[in-house]
């Protein structure tokens, strides 16, 4: 249940959520995804790369800001805040050190594994089958945006239904709370027509220019859509009716590298007879962060003339997956006799009509970016109260320089203009007082409703 | 540092796959840092120059954009006198999917056809809004100046 590592930065989104989401089937899973891929590999190919696969892409084990050589070990001299600084850093870097830690254990568990159940030939409940392996795999897209192959059922833009793996996914946030931009190019044509230089931070920032700070939602990459979000149409899923394979992804990869011969007649099976005579049922609930697969169970069973692979979540109850077999088998495989050049999935009713439409985001099946990072509002308001501050405080300086001004301008000392100085100092630090009030009033109505929630739950 | 697969492809592509009037080529030492190359377009003020920037791809890239910067001296009112572009794609507007050769693409459309009302450069921006057949003289006369020696 962890990404891959294609991202240095911290992950800053709701670990909880994404997790739970991938359990309900909202959101495609963490795959291990293949570096390059090539549709002429043959199938041993395929397999020997994805044997040799890491789980998690190997960590730069000297990474600057982690390396500990480079951390100073002297502060006592040091300011407060240097040392505080200093204490988070290494706090970080030990953090860090051990996440290497337990991901190389973790490897090398999922190593030993792995090589008793392909090399000995023991079944060993983490280690996907080779059929899910090469069902999953055999036809693999790119992600467009960090240009890694996935397994062919990644998330789908709400808008426009271009595909993005969950690691991005989970990348894309709404930008830092900033001013709206078009004010932004009116102050700047204001500065124009008086042709005095560009000053955007002048000084006469009021408070009505703090509340325009805007934090927009994140926008879809592909075609800018403002509220991004995603679907999962997972494989063999009942809710969606059928799976997430694009069949126009689907048409243009010539079909050889498919796993098992499928034959003519797809076959009902019921469920139990086919989780009964199931060798390959991988149920790993018992160790979630060890294989980013984990989520799939792979049952597959070859019959003399049929042959059917169910990827179902491991929670899923076994009510669900027989009825989403029942209702998937006629549409999710293609048979062969069709399947030569235009292996057109037989679609279902469901699947055309969103492949036509784009869904709200409001829509349950959409994960919207908000979703998984639900601070965002907090971090608007912080921010504003933030820019507020640095308002208050810059208008007090520039008050106080032109009072300077003004004093050395006439270098008698006027008592009436002391008192003035006096009177807006006053009023300056009441203003300052009056500002951290209100932001302590607004944390505690927050934490309040925090509470409130909790309570709730 | 391991780089992400992402930019090792996507600079296997530019090589590959030049685009016509672009070049950016990674430097040895750093290979998120690009030298481009990129030609004035056609029946532009640039017609003609050839104009050096540099091109920086930060830790976050893609979810940040690519740092940009004019390297050869530009008359154009969207380019200040540091180089520093004002485009959409490269701040508010940017969009993981997009790519090293889509953004160049757009600097490139950039100087197609400048726009003063969104202005980086206020003093050119003015005099492309007044006098637009003087700025453009001035451009010209810039990237024969500036932008032709070294080609």
């Amino acid at each position: 249940m962890a990404p891959y590592g294609v991202y240095n930065s911290n992950l800053d989104y709701n670990t909880e959520i994404v997790k739970n989401l991938i359990i309900d089937r909202k959101l495609a899973p963490f795959y291990t995804p293949l570096q390059d891929f090539d549709h002429n590999w043959s199938q041993d190919k395929l397999l020997s790369i994805l044997k040799n696969n890491n789980l998690h892409s190997e960590f730069p084990e000297n990474l600057e800001d982690y390396d500990s050589s480079l951390l100073p070990n002297l502060p006592d001299k040091s300011s407060k805040h240097y040392q505080k600084r200093l204490q988070s850093r290494q706090f970080v870097q030990s953090l860090y050190l051990k996440r290497i830690q337990w991901q190389n254990d973790a490897q090398q568990r999922f190593n030993r594994e792995r090589k008793l159940s392909y090399i000995n030939g023991f079944k060993k409940e983490n280690i996907p089958s080779i059929d899910l392996l090469l069902n999953l795999y055999k036809n693999p897209i790119e992600c467009p945006i960090c240009f890694l192959f996935y397994p062919n059922h990644l998330n789908k833009s709400r808008c426009c239904l271009q595909p993005i793996c969950t690691e991005c996914f989970v990348q894309i946030k709404r930008l830092d709370p900033h001013p709206p931009h078009d004010e932004n190019s009116s102050d700047l044509n204001t500065n124009l027509q008086s042709s005095s230089p560009p000053n955007p931070q002048s000084n006469s920032q009021s408070n009505s220019s703090v509340q325009d700070l805007i934090s927009e939602p994140a926008k879809c990459p592909y075609c800018a859509m403002p509220d991004f979000g995603v679907t999962y149409n997972p494989p063999n899923n009942i809710k969606t009716g059928t799976a997430g394979i694009n069949p126009c992804d689907y048409s243009s990869y010539p079909n050889n590298l498919s796993s098992t011969p499928i034959s003519e007649d797809v076959i009902h099976i019921d469920f139990p007879s086919s989780s009964n005579n199931n060798n390959n049922n991988n149920n790993n609930n018992n160790n979630n962060k060890l294989f980013s697969d984990n989520h799939s169970t792979a049952e597959s069973r070859s019959s003399k003339n049929s042959s059917i692979f169910i990827h179902s979540h491991s929670n899923s109850n076994s009510n669900s997956i027989s009825n989403s077999i029942a209702n998937s088998v006629n549409s999710n495989f293609p048979n062969s006799s069709s399947a030569s050049n235009d292996n057109q999935l037989a679609p279902s009713d469901i699947y055309q009509r969103k492949r036509r439409s784009s869904l709200p985001a409001s829509s349950p099946l959409v994960v919207t970016t908000d979703y998984i990072r639900s601070d965002w509002e907090s971090k608007l308001t912080s921010a504003r109260m933030r820019l507020a501050r640095r308002c208050a405080a810059a208008s007090a300086i520039h008050a106080s320089s032109l009072l300077f001004e003004n004093h050395e301008g006439s270098s008698s000392t006027n008592r009436r203009r002391t008192d003035s100085t006096n009177d807006l100092e006053q009023r300056m630090i009441e203003e300052a007082l009056r500002l951290s009030l209100l932001e302590e009033e607004d944390r505690q109505v927050k934490e309040r409703q925090k509470n409130k929630n909790k309570n709730k739950n | 540092m391991s780089l992400p697969r992402r930019i090792i492809k996507e600079t296997e592509r530019l090589v590959s796959d030049p685009v016509p009037g672009i070049s950016a080529i990674p430097h040895d030492d750093n290979l998120r840092y690009f030298d481009v190359l990129i030609e004035g377009p056609t029946q532009s003020p640039y017609e003609g120059g050839l104009f050096k920037l540099e091109l920086f791809l930060p830790d976050d890239y893609p979810m940040m954009a690519p740092k940009v910067r004019f390297l050869t001296k530009i008359y154009h009112p969207n380019i200040d006198r540091l180089g520093r572009i004002c485009l959409d794609v490269l701040k508010s507007n940017w969009s993981p999917a997009l790519q090293i050769r889509t953004l160049l693409l757009s600097i490139q459309a950039l100087l197609a056809s400048p726009n003063p009302d969104d202005p980086l450069a206020n003093d050119v921006a003015e005099e492309w809004k007044k006098n637009e057949n003087t700025a453009i003289e001035t451009a010209k006369e810039w990237t024969r100046k500036y932008a032709t020696e070294k080609s």
